[in-house]
């Protein structure tokens, strides 16, 4: 696969299949021919699926062949994480002991790509049971991040992230309920989306924490990005957790620009990370300025706040999800690699009474409207998006003087989980070592639009995005 | 032990540490006033059905204390039963 295609956008594969500059075959041999070389040390797949695959590519040729352009994803390879059900695939949410889970249906978010075009290259690894931000998956092994295969591309999307990144897929399908999107495309230089909950359907998805999961989109562009979204977006029926609310079109609105828009920066809250993370992110609001916004000081609710409810609700509703899977496997639980929930994690979330819980949502809705008045006048927030410029497989590494912490790696993404807000990850610079460096920014409920708006402004005023890492096939 | 005394063993375990309102990772030292392994071995047990493996006591007491949230609320909100994210401010 020639390095163009590699790193095609979702458009430009779109308008070259279209005209036949190319096959859709053509493209997906690629893809699996690239896959082949890279993923024997990236690890970034479960499963690959080139025969349904191929036999995909060939029928979308022939569609186009009859004058049939599909959907907006016609003929776009694609992952998905593998804890989002695919018909007839295993879908194992990170552990062996469900490779024997093989889905009868598609999980909603999965049959929209499908219908909208898409080729399902594979399902992408991820950190087991979608816990935690290590990479390091015991049961699959670890990903390796494409600037550095040393180093993790960050969880618990890692194979999305790192795949994307690496020209494998223009688009991978994660999900979101501490970071899970955000983190690896932080740590690996792409855009991430996690949209509102109930924006996007999480029925068909291995639950975890079941008011904080989101799925959502990580691709190379925010235009991308944009397009996945709208793919992806809204309420079908039958479907439980999806708002009933309609969706508006991103892409005729994501070149809108920044000019007159109005940022908010909580410079106390935005005050953990390593200097090269800090640096650049204070780059990208001049950035963001000098196109015409103006960054303002806001005051969020306090973080130490949002974390203790999400922590008790985190604890509950995982304990509740993996309720069924601990008696089963006990032992898929005994090799977490930390930040993940253990086992011992799990019994005490059963522990912990109803009324905690009650409490913990009944603070939520405080928090929810302390922080709508803190951003009232403002119509993004914008954080690092993750704290260090690359992340060690094991232990963090000292920041700021001090023992790192997990709670740190998620002091930028876990509370707008606990928030249910848009947040979206857009590259904003790279460290002296060569890793990429994330810029967060952070919309009102159902505003993704608003967003992907000032990431699009953002992006194409550099050109962060135009950089790949340098992998040899 | 009774049920109920060590379901206050539980409640005083967790109430512990507060911090400035709200629970916090990671969970307080050892209390004096922490249920035995036994004890929480009984109650996981109830409550889950799930038994305490030997030596984990310690584990997943520091982790339910880690996660409880034991800040006063108005009573009077509303829980949210279904999440929603929009609210007004």
């Amino acid at each position: 696969m020639s390095p163009d295609l590699a790193f095609a956008s979702i458009t430009d594969l779109a308008s070259g299949l279209r005209r036949r500059r190319f096959s859709c075959v053509e493209v997906v041999q690629a893809t699996l021919d690239r896959t082949r070389a890279l993923d024997k040390v990236l690890n970034t797949y479960i499963t690959l699926l080139p025969d349904a695959a191929l036999a995909r590519a060939r029928a979308v040729d022939a569609e186009i062949a009859r004058g049939v352009h599909g959907g907006p994803l016609a003929g776009i390879p694609i992952s998905i994480k593998d804890h989002i059900d695919t018909a007839g695939i295993p879908t194992t949410a990170g552990a062996k002991s469900r490779m024997g889970h093989v889905p009868q249906r598609d999980a909603p978010v999965a049959r929209r790509l499908i219908d909208a075009g898409a080729v399902l290259i594979g399902k992408a690894n991820m950190n087991k049971f979608a816990d935690g931000e290590s990479g390091d998956n015991p049961d699959f092994g670890k990903i390796r991040n494409p600037w550095n295969t040393e180093y993790s591309p960050g969880g618990s999307s890692s194979g999305s992230g790192a795949q994307v990144a690496a020209g494998l897929v223009p688009l991978s399908v994660g999900t979101d309920n501490g970071g899970s999107i955000r983190i690896p495309a932080a740590l690996c230089g792409v855009v991430g989306l996690k949209p509102t909950h109930g924006r996007t359907s999480l029925d068909g998805i291995f639950p975890r924490l079941y008011s904080l999961d989101h799925a959502g989109p990580l691709t190379r562009t925010v235009e991308d990005c944009a397009i996945a979204l709208q793919v992806l977006a809204g309420h079908g029926a039958g479907e439980t957790t999806t708002a009933r609310r309609p969706v508006p079109d991103y892409t005729a609105t994501v070149r809108g620009g920044v000019k007159g828009m109005r940022v908010g920066v909580d410079r106390a809250y935005v005050s953990v990370g390593q200097p090269e993370v800090l640096a650049a992110f204070d780059r990208a609001l001049d950035a963001l300025r000098s196109l015409g916004a103006t960054v303002v000081d806001v005051t969020l609710p306090p973080s130490d706040q949002i974390g203790a409810v999400g922590n008790t609700i985190a604890a509950c509703e995982y304990s509740v999800a993996a309720a069924d899977l601990f008696r089963d496997h006990p032992d898929d639980f005994d090799r977490a690699v930390p930040p993940a929930a253990s086992g011992a994690d799990i019994k005490a979330g059963m522990l912990i009474p109803a009324v905690d819980y009650i409490r913990a949502t009944q603070h939520r809705r405080v928090l929810q409207q302390a922080y709508a008045r803190a951003t009232r006048d403002v119509q993004v927030l914008a954080t690092p998006t993750y704290p260090l410029a690359g992340r060690p497989f094991g232990p963090y590494p000292q920041v700021q003087g001090r023992a790192f912490t997990a709670d740190d790696a998620i002091r930028y993404t876990f509370p707008f989980d606990v928030l249910g807000v848009p947040a979206l990850s857009v590259p904003c610079g790279f460290s002296r070592d060569g890793f990429p460096i994330g810029l967060q920014l952070v919309s009102r409920p159902f505003d993704e639009a608003t967003a992907l708006r000032a990431a699009y402004a953002y992006e194409q005023a550099t050109e962060w995005h135009t950089r790949h890492p340098t992998l040899h096939v | 032990m009774k049920r109920r005394e060590v379901l206050v063993s539980l409640a005083v375990a967790g109430a512990g540490v507060a911090l400035g309102g709200c629970a916090g990772r990671p969970g307080a030292d050892v209390d004096p006033r922490d249920p035995s392994d036994a004890q929480l071995g009984t109650m996981l047990r109830q409550l889950s059905g799930l038994d305490l493996r030997p030596g984990e006591g310690p584990s997943v007491l520091r982790s339910f204390k880690g996660s409880r949230f034991t800040a006063h609320v108005d009573p009077t909100i509303q829980p949210q039963a279904d999440f929603d994210p929009e609210v007004d401010p």
